[in-house]
């Protein structure tokens, strides 16, 4: 960046001074090699970003997980229009995938969107406790799944990861710290 | 890296233009040529670094660059490469760093094709440089295209349906390649003061691009023209809009510019007034500025308004136009040169005409700002309507073309009316024919058979007109009047419900409804009829009017078919579907609207021309020195500005505080309007609670853009009411029908709605408490900040 802004304003002073260079006007010409440096360099330094580099959408797409990041964001604009409980969990569960399983602050916030919406999302519940769980609160985490287990049909979808989950919550409660 | 130096770049352009503006007028103070020379120079370098800044932000909207702020609010992933690229000037930013290449392209172009004296040159180009300083700081510290976002925003937020068009790619860059046209036409005028070059030589070097700068303007305005005309669907193609207005004011100024540069340049005479003129029309460009970038007239054209940026375009105006007119005041006199003429003679007839254009750029001045002066004296609110435009052009126009057709034929110095008159005695009568034929089969006298005998009058007597360019140019202006006479006096209008199978029949041709079809888009789903155009029993055509439905942002638009015959133009619209299988169809046909287009095309064509086809130099170059003119009338255009700049200014100033609530604390009047739909009169005091109440037209594009929202607020339950402003009430329909009503009840304004409830312009909303007071009130498109912050918080009981 630095190469390509020093370049354009050699360019430019050689353009402008030559004329001066010729006749002689060794101080004109200096004077309007010093302006164009020092006022170009100023301002740029003010109003610039030096080293923020270009983001082209072709480009971007490659990225592994720009499929995932597009669909949340989509996601994101259909729920200012018309929002819904299982959208801001469904949102929610993007954002922890995007952070690699994490439940971040991001995602709790849409969950406890979505929960506000409707207190018996079973997807923001689940995810309530997992924030619980990665917090190493396994009791309180606990707590929320089994209420989930109990208020949840015996053939839904979402019973067997549960009860793994609620599993390995109760191991690591009885692991002696 | 593409984005960081086309700013820098931007940054580097700037500092040239400080020593474009300083460094020649230094030299021309030491009589010094490199010093004056310097001029040229700096402004091919100014202009490559602009090109360079704007090909790059070019290049960051056809790669979709979301890390730039203007392509993420702007541009979409998904959008067609066409509108990519038009999006670059679709915009606030981009818009402005188009007009300042547009500028340093002038400067580029007048510094490599003038041949005048180098000082003259050198002052002209050193103000051209001031000038592109002022802008430039412009776009650099309030409007900046290359301000960057981190983390870079998935996709971009698309662009306005509405926009998104053939139309926009090429009608603001034409438009501003007028204006800024004007700001090279007023720097040679300025230039011509500061020199003191009394002689036709600067008329000579400032004719070339008075002549551009009015090409671009009528072919903005015509492409401007066409563009409402074919995609907002209701036949319409000049709405007296406020912007549209700012436009006109320029093209109006400059046309009496290249007249009475005829006449300095042939004759020596009208040198002042020419110089005024071409300062008048930078200045009126600016205004047209002003008004669509500030936000202080509600307007089509008003999507990016912020009163900040008014101010700052205010400042400059004042600066660049208030330090030329003082020096106009100043030096004027002793650039005065007089030359005789006798009151019948070719710079009468030049002078006259002057008179009638200044007039008419005065009156349509008036009319757009005698609202905001209205307001500004806290008269409370009022509009002019296009019923004052149109009466005021039907008036000053006759003479005016009467002029056109007589001046010509008037000799230099000393003319013979009478024996022009002779020369124009075939062209009367076959005008008076003409306009004896309309009366007679429309059954009355009026506006349109006198046009049409004017404008026959005017093409007939051009037979034996002196140039070509003026010829073809003329012609085109006898063309669109004809057109504009004839379409509106003959056009024909249908509205009806139409099932697959059905036909309806329209001036001579019959209509068959096919069916209708699911298409995609390239960015949009739409609903595609299918209609054949019958004439004799033979299908000569099909057309296809659509219902489009966009998802970026949500907007649903009507795409209008139109077909043209070479006589006339049939539009179909399609105004919405009933219970699955009917759709609502408005047909309208307009005899001779090609002819409206023509005629633009031809002035244009015509300006051309008169470009490339030099002058034969005059020998008649004798000039009488006489009295300067006197001082008072030089400061009169100095005193207008200042008044016209104050009633921005305190516009500005009041829109940027709330706007006072004229009706504060009363009660809404008992208002009751024809209702839109069926036979019950809407009253407004009849609807109980707390109520909105939405001024909006079908004619109005930030209309559509808060539709949405509306809809939205009519689903929480807030009931609207809805007033049609000005409108047609098939129009009406028809947007409610393609769109959707919010309202519970839709009233039609009749002309003392919007002064009893103070609006101000569409689309305005008010509300309305349970006790019938107006308690909060909004000027322009709701939008979700204005409902979240301003409206929400005042609605009781809701959230």
């Amino acid at each position: 960046m630095i190469i390509a802004c020093a370049v354009l304003t050699l360019a430019t002073a050689a353009v402008l001074i030559r004329p001066f260079w010729c006749a002689r006007g060794v101080s004109a010409a200096v004077a309007i090699c010093a302006m164009l440096a020092c006022g170009g360099g100023a301002l740029y330094l003010a109003l610039g970003r030096p080293g923020l580099p270009d983001a082209p959408f072709a480009e971007r797409v490659r990225a592994p997980d720009f499929a995932l990041k597009r669909e949340a964001w989509r996601l994101i604009k259909q729920l200012e229009r018309d929002p819904s409980a299982a959208g801001f969990s469904a949102l929610g569960e993007m954002m922890v995938e995007l952070a690699g399983g994490r439940v971040t602050p991001e995602a709790g916030e849409a969950f406890a969107r979505a929960l506000e919406m409707d207190g018996n999302e079973p997807r923001a519940r689940f995810y309530a406790g997992l924030a619980l769980y990665q917090r190493g609160k396994p009791a309180a985490a606990l707590a929320v799944w089994r209420t989930l287990e109990k208020n949840s049909k015996p053939d839904a979808t979402w019973l067997p990861l549960l009860r793994k989950k609620i599993d390995e919550a109760e191991r690591t409660e009885n692991r002696p710290r | 890296m593409i984005a960081e130096t086309g700013r820098y770049a931007l940054i580097l352009a700037l500092v040239v233009a400080v020593l474009q503006g300083c460094v020649p007028l230094i030299g021309m103070r030491g009589r010094d040529a490199v010093w004056t020379a310097f001029a040229a120079r700096a402004a091919f370098v100014q202009f490559a670094l602009i090109a360079l800044s704007f090909g790059a932000l070019v290049w960051l909207f056809v790669s979709s660059d979301f890390s730039l702020g203007v392509v993420a609010a702007n541009s979409h992933s998904a959008k067609p490469l066409i509108y990519k690229i038009a999006g670059t000037w679709g915009n606030h930013e981009g818009s402005m760093l188009l007009w300042v290449f547009i500028l340093a392209g002038f400067g580029a172009a007048f510094a490599a094709f003038d041949r005048s004296a180098a000082d003259f040159r050198a002052a002209a180009l050193a103000l051209q440089g001031l000038i592109g300083f002022g802008f430039l700081l412009y776009v650099l510290f309030a409007a900046d295209p290359f301000v960057r976002l981190d983390p870079a925003p998935i996709d971009g937020e698309g662009l306005n349906p509405l926009l998104q068009d053939i139309g926009l790619a090429f009608h603001p860059p034409l438009l501003y390649l007028g204006y800024v046209g004007a700001s090279l036409g007023c720097c040679i005028a300025l230039a011509a003061l500061i020199e003191g070059t009394a002689d036709a030589v600067w008329a000579r070097a400032l004719r070339p691009w008075a002549l551009i700068c009015w090409v671009f303007l009528t072919l903005g305005i015509g492409v401007g023209a066409w563009w409402s005309y074919y995609t907002l669907g209701w036949g319409g193609w000049w709405a007296w809009d406020p912007v549209e207005n700012a436009a006109l004011m320029p093209w109006l100024c400059v046309t009496a510019l290249i007249h009475s540069l005829h006449a300095a340049e042939k004759r020596g005479a009208l040198q002042i007034w020419s110089a005024l003129l071409a300062i008048l029309t930078f200045a009126l460009s600016l205004v047209g500025t002003f008004l669509v970038r500030s936000g202080t007239v509600t307007s089509v054209h008003a999507f990016a308004a912020d009163p900040m940026r008014g101010f700052f375009i205010l400042v400059l105006s004042v600066v660049f136009v208030g330090g030329a007119l003082t020096l106009f005041a100043l030096r004027a006199g002793r650039f005065a040169r007089k030359t005789a003429y006798a009151p019948v003679s070719r710079e009468s007839g030049i002078l006259f005409g002057n008179v009638l254009l200044a007039a008419a750029a005065c009156a349509v001045l008036i009319g757009t700002l005698y609202p905001l002066a209205f307001e500004v004296l806290g008269r409370g609110k009022i509009s002019v309507g296009p019923s004052y435009f149109d009466r005021m052009f039907a008036v000053q126009s006759v003479p005016l073309l009467l002029l056109m057709a007589l001046g010509p034929h008037i000799a230099w110095r000393r003319g013979n009316l009478g024996e022009a008159l002779r020369r124009l005695r075939l062209p009367l009568i076959a005008g008076i024919g003409a306009a004896a034929v309309l009366a007679a089969y429309l059954g009355r006298l009026g506006f349109a058979p006198v046009g049409l005998g004017v404008a026959v009058a005017v093409a007939a007597s051009l037979l034996h007109a002196p140039s070509w360019g003026m010829r073809i140019a003329h012609f085109g202006v006898a063309v669109l009047l004809a057109g504009i006479v004839l379409s509106s006096s003959l056009q024909q209008e249908k509205t009806a419900s139409l099932r697959p199978g059905d036909t309806l029949a329209i001036s001579g041709y019959v209509l068959h409804f096919d069916g209708a079809r699911q298409v995609t888009g390239a960015n949009y789903d739409a609903l595609r009829t299918d209609f054949s155009l019958r004439k004799n029993g033979r299908k000569i055509a099909a057309m296809h009017p659509e219902l489009r439905a966009f998802e970026n942002p949500p907007a649903t638009k009507a795409e209008t078919a139109i077909r043209t015959d070479g006589i006339g133009d049939l539009h179909l619209t399609l105004s919405g579907i009933d219970d699955g299988n009917t759709y609502e169809l408005r047909a309208l046909y307009a005899p001779a609207m090609p002819l409206v287009f023509l005629g633009m095309a031809l002035m244009a064509g015509g300006g051309l021309v008169a470009l490339i086809t030099r002058r034969r130099a005059s020998a008649d170059e004798k000039q009488i020195p006489l009295l300067p003119g006197s001082p008072k009338v030089r400061f009169a255009a100095l005193i207008g500005f200042a008044a016209v700049a104050g009633i921005l200014g305190m516009a500005l100033w009041r829109s940027q505080n709330p706007l006072p609530e004229p009706m504060a604390g009363r009660s809404v009047p008992s208002l009751v309007l024809p209702g839109l739909f069926g036979t019950e009169p809407v009253r407004l005091a009849d609807i109980k609670g707390q109520k909105l109440v939405n001024v909006f037209a079908s004619w109005c594009a930030p209309c559509r853009v808060e539709h949405p929202t509306l809809m939205a607020l009519a689903k929480a339950g807030v009931p609207i009411i809805g007033i049609a402003y000005r409108d047609k009430p098939a129009g009406t329909k028809a947007m409610l029908n393609e769109l959707g009503s919010p309202y519970v009840a839709v009233g039609l304004d009749e002309g003392c709605a919007g002064t009893e409830l103070a609006v101000t312009g569409v689309p305005e909303t008010l509300l309305i408490d349970e006790t019938g007071t107006i308690v909060w009130r909004h000027a322009g498109p709701l939008d979700k900040a204005v409902v979240a912050n301003e409206l929400l918080p005042r609605l009781r009981g809701r959230r």
